[in-house]
């Protein structure tokens, strides 16, 4: 069992991404969660973080419109081999 | 992918809703002109349609759609006469150090340190349509958009297309380690963008 004895808040922000992509060991895991636990400021930031990434995927592209789903669905039916 | 071998319908109108959107998204990363992302989405799912059959699913379907979109994007891109980074840099290439203020109290304070010096307001206090709203949206979009392209194209593949760590790390040919220093960095300068407009008071609805 390595890591600092107690995450500090800059831990917590340099850490982040690692935590959310489950690539902390235990410890340093353990100390994330124990601090946010107890710090505002930092479930603050971890609130912020979430709405960016939910505004991100929010933000993706828009879909085909129908007609061109269509006209792509027509050209799957009936392929026509790499002409053009 | 049988079924699209197959020529089943449904399973192809299925694939294409869920992943036109990702596309463009992508497609946005060689072209900036959104129109012309839609353009090469579109050439990208004929010529999906058109070598399904060639498919040999050596990699996921997912991956041989987005490389089949990465050359069409590339293609129109050249043809624009667009520098295009996607995938063209070395995957090595040192990153400039970040240059945000800090915003802790120093190591040696002989109480608190290293804690924030002032509090985060927790924006999952704000209302739902204030996030996710077309302003705070465009706002993200915008700063994704003006990331340098390192870490645009780790934030737009992780965050907006929404691929796993591994499937950025391959496609961009770089480690994990480095595909985590990128996001978390392209997410740090996000995050600030948009506490500056949040944080402006008026802004908004």
């Amino acid at each position: 069992m390595r890591g600092p004895p107690r995450a500090s808040c800059d831990d917590v922000v340099r850490l982040l991404t690692d935590y959310q992509d489950d690539a902390l060991p235990m410890s340093e895991r353990l100390e994330f969660e124990r601090h946010v636990a107890v710090c505002p400021a930092c479930r603050g930031y971890l609130s912020q973080m979430r709405a960016v990434l939910a505004a991100a995927r929010a933000g993706c592209g828009p879909g085909l419109t129908p007609a061109d789903e269509a006209a792509l669905l027509a050209a799957f039916r009936t392929p026509e081999p790499d002409a053009r | 992918m049988e079924a699209l071998r197959d020529r089943d319908e449904a399973a192809f109108a299925d694939l294409m809703r869920r992943y036109t959107a990702p596309m463009t998204s992508v497609a946005m990363l060689y072209v900036r002109n959104h129109a012309v992302a839609e353009e090469v989405v579109q050439d990208a799912w004929l010529s999906v349609v058109r070598s399904v059959d060639r498919f040999e699913g050596r990699s996921s379907l997912r991956t041989w759609i987005f490389t089949i979109l990465a050359n069409c994007a590339r293609k129109r891109a050249a043809r624009e006469g667009r520098c295009v980074p996607f995938s063209s840099l070395p995957g090595g290439e040192p990153l400039e150090p970040s240059a945000e203020p800090d915003p802790f109290t120093p190591a040696d304070h002989p109480r608190w340190s290293r804690i924030w010096t002032t509090p985060n307001d927790a924006w999952d206090a704000l209302p739902e349509d204030r996030v996710l709203g077309r302003e705070c949206v465009d706002v993200v979009r915008e700063a994704i958009a003006g990331l340098p392209p390192l870490l645009r194209e780790v934030m737009t593949l992780r965050d907006v297309a929404g691929w796993s760590a591994r499937e950025v790390a391959e496609a961009l040919g770089i480690s994990d380690e480095n595909q985590r220093v990128r996001l978390h960095r392209a997410r740090a300068r996000v995050r600030s963008e948009l506490e500056g407009y949040l944080g402006a008071p008026g802004a908004g609805a």
